[in-house]
């Protein structure tokens, strides 16, 4: 166990850039996931710690050495792979003992290693068949075996949930978390899935184009996105964006400086004026789905609704509103059919606000 | 539906049998005119067997002929040359498909040319380069005009087998503790048996079968191999076939042996690449 020091840390294949100057502290036994669309980095950034990639600048420390010229086999670090990449001409038995007999590790102590995390994943019956004779959800464990009896001092992982179905998906999720808070050991986490990312994660790095745009407990993602791409990535029905020009409200005595939030003709609410926003006052505005009250009595907007999606847990309402798109996420049961008025209403301090231009957060 | 399935049953099987009895059907005229009796071969016109049959062509090519030796000559060089000739390119097969290096287009271009023009027109070169060496009468001479032409189809061939094993499980042992190296012997190589036992099959064959260079490059009977000694059979005013036949017959016995013994690991298949599922 340890902890990871990214510092400055590039990569390119050639002109194209693929890291940008990563920073990143991960303390011992902390469980970070790497979170972002694909081709955005992540994976790279997995490999370079892992040692499969040269790195091109910048320097990795795990604990107090730093690990930029090692072989892969030196640095002490286990990966659990997408494909889980298991030995397909070895048993179970095989591909779990494997590491500890390259190290020339003692019969006993083999043997012994290999049972206990074969019973903590409970595979013992697993233990003489080859990884073609496995389904997937018993693939993934057994590659966490192999990751899990060496003790390393990280563990790294590479979409490893994404070839299994959902429910799989979702039970493993929780054995990885569980197994990891028993063992704490310091992991990394590859992910596409942001809810993955929102309910395994310590902390989150949001990453896009080869830039870690945010990182931050879940929650601070959530709640405080740093900017438009992390906002619309985190969350799940999606962040409502709306185009939407700041409008000084007068100037009163003891009502300094208010702008009003304006789309179409349409007041969403009133903020204070930000001296970031363009001159023109153009901005994106952005409402998490959840934060809209629908049947809101008075000082609400009228909206007609496009499209219903029930969830079971809820419905997602479409509307439209002043010509815009704008999703509303309410678990109340509504009387209510395509094309029907309803009222919405905001609270202006559930409005954020980004630069339409750079995507940057204003407030 | 019924009726139908039997039909196309039947059709499939004739169609079947049609390609194998013409397959066959040299292989079987091998054998028949290797067992007929001289008096018989010419006097009983065409049939499929003759009225008497005799074993006196084997005895005579295996007592009184220079067959064995040939015979020797040609395990030697064919095995040796399969063997060199897999190691090298299960090598460059693997850098090929594992690494990307500066010129790797142009060799694996160039190795393609040599694979582009009729070896007829390098004969002279190659025995003008072999005869100040004394590698011209030498068993050794043929090996390794054999592996450098073997050598680029197959590492083409052991690419294709390492492209088909993905790179993860490389990964993976790497990061299980061990080198490039020990990766390459403990996990690849167990894996791509089917490829390896392809490659030594076809180099074996192959170099089984070559005339051309062993006929010109050795000259003396005591390196000859057996393609070359079956010429031996035709002489100016006859063609003894009964007893070249039979010599045909015993030098398919090894090519039969040698494929009887990797089959397993080639119809195993290129099943081994398939890791998720």
């Amino acid at each position: 166990m340890a902890a990871i020091r990214i510092h400055d840390l590039c990569k390119s294949y050639g002109d194209s850039e693929v890291l940008r100057s990563i920073n990143l502290d991960i303390e011992d036994g902390e469980f970070v996931v790497l979170v972002g669309p694909s081709g955005c980095g992540k994976s790279t950034l997995l490999r370079l710690i892992a040692g499969l990639e040269a790195i091109t600048s910048g320097e990795i420390r795990i604990g107090d050495r730093v690990i930029n010229d090692l072989a892969p086999k030196d640095r002490d670090v286990a990966m659990v792979f997408q494909s889980y990449a298991l030995y397909p001409h070895m048993t179970v038995r095989e591909n779990m003992s494997f590491s500890l007999k390259l190290r020339g590790m003692s019969k006993d102590r083999i043997e012994a290693a290999v049972q206990a995390a074969a019973e903590k994943l409970e595979i013992q019956g697993l233990m003489e068949r080859k990884p073609r004779a496995l389904s997937g959800g018993q693939r993934q464990r057994v590659a966490m075996g192999r990751a899990m009896v060496r003790e390393p001092k990280a563990f790294l992982f590479d979409e490893p949930l994404s070839n299994l179905d959902a429910r799989l998906r979702e039970q493993m999720r929780y054995e990885i978390r569980k197994l990891q808070r028993d063992l704490g050991t310091t992991s990394i986490y590859v992910t596409h899935d942001q809810i993955e990312a929102m309910t395994m994660a310590d902390r989150i790095v949001a990453m896009h184009e080869g830039i870690a745009q945010q990182i931050g407990t879940p929650a601070d993602l959530y709640d405080n996105p740093a900017n438009l791409f992390v906002a619309g990535f985190i969350g799940a029905p999606a962040m409502n964006f709306l185009d939407a020009t700041l409008v000084p409200e007068p100037q009163t005595p003891g009502n300094a400086s208010l702008s009003r939030v304006m789309v179409g003709r349409e007041r969403l609410g009133t903020v204070q004026h930000t001296q970031a926003a363009r001159q023109d006052g153009r901005v994106t505005v952005g409402i998490r789905p959840e934060r809209i009250v629908v049947g809101a009595p008075s000082s609400s907007l009228a909206t007609q609704i496009d499209l219903l999606e029930p969830t079971g847990l809820g419905t997602v309402l479409h509307l439209r509103l002043a010509g815009q798109r704008i999703k509303v996420f309410t678990t109340e049961r509504l009387e209510v059919g395509v094309k029907d008025a309803v009222s919405i209403a905001i609270v202006s301090s559930d409005l954020l606000l980004f630069d339409p231009d750079s995507g940057v957060r204003l407030r | 539906m019924e009726l139908q399935g039997k039909w196309s049953w039947a059709l499939h099987y004739f169609l079947l049998a049609v390609f194998v009895i013409f397959a066959l059907f040299p292989l079987f005229w091998l054998l028949k005119v290797s067992i007929t009796p001289n008096d018989l071969l010419y006097g009983e016109g065409v049939r499929l067997w003759p009225s008497r049959s005799t074993f006196e062509h084997y005895a005579s090519v295996i007592a009184h002929s220079q067959f064995p030796l040939f015979f020797r000559n040609s395990v030697i060089v064919a095995a040796t040359t399969a063997i060199f000739s897999t190691l090298l390119a299960t090598a460059a097969g693997y850098g090929f498909s594992r690494f990307q290096f500066r010129g790797k287009y142009w060799i694996v271009g160039l190795m393609l040319v040599t694979q582009m023009f009729p070896l007829v027109m390098i004969i002279a070169p190659i025995f003008r380069l072999l005869k100040p060496l004394g590698l011209t009468n030498s068993l050794t001479g043929l090996v390794i005009v054999y592996t450098a032409f073997n050598v680029p189809f197959a590492s083409f061939l052991m690419q294709s087998f390492f492209d088909a094993i993905p790179k993860d499980l490389e990964e993976a042992a790497m990061l299980d503790g061990a080198n490039r190296f020990a990766a390459f012997r403990r996990i690849i190589v167990p894996l791509t048996l089917p490829g390896l036992a392809a490659t030594l099959g076809f180099v074996f064959t192959a170099a089984w079968s070559e005339l051309l260079f062993a006929l010109m490059l050795n000259s003396s009977s005591a390196t000859s191999t057996f393609p070359v000694g079956l010429l031996a059979f035709v002489s100016k005013f006859s063609v003894d076939f009964g007893q070249m036949m039979a010599a045909g017959v015993l030098a398919l016995l090894p090519v039969c042996i040698f494929f009887v013994f990797i089959q397993r690991y080639l119809v195993q298949g290129l099943t081994a690449g398939a890791v998720k599922g």
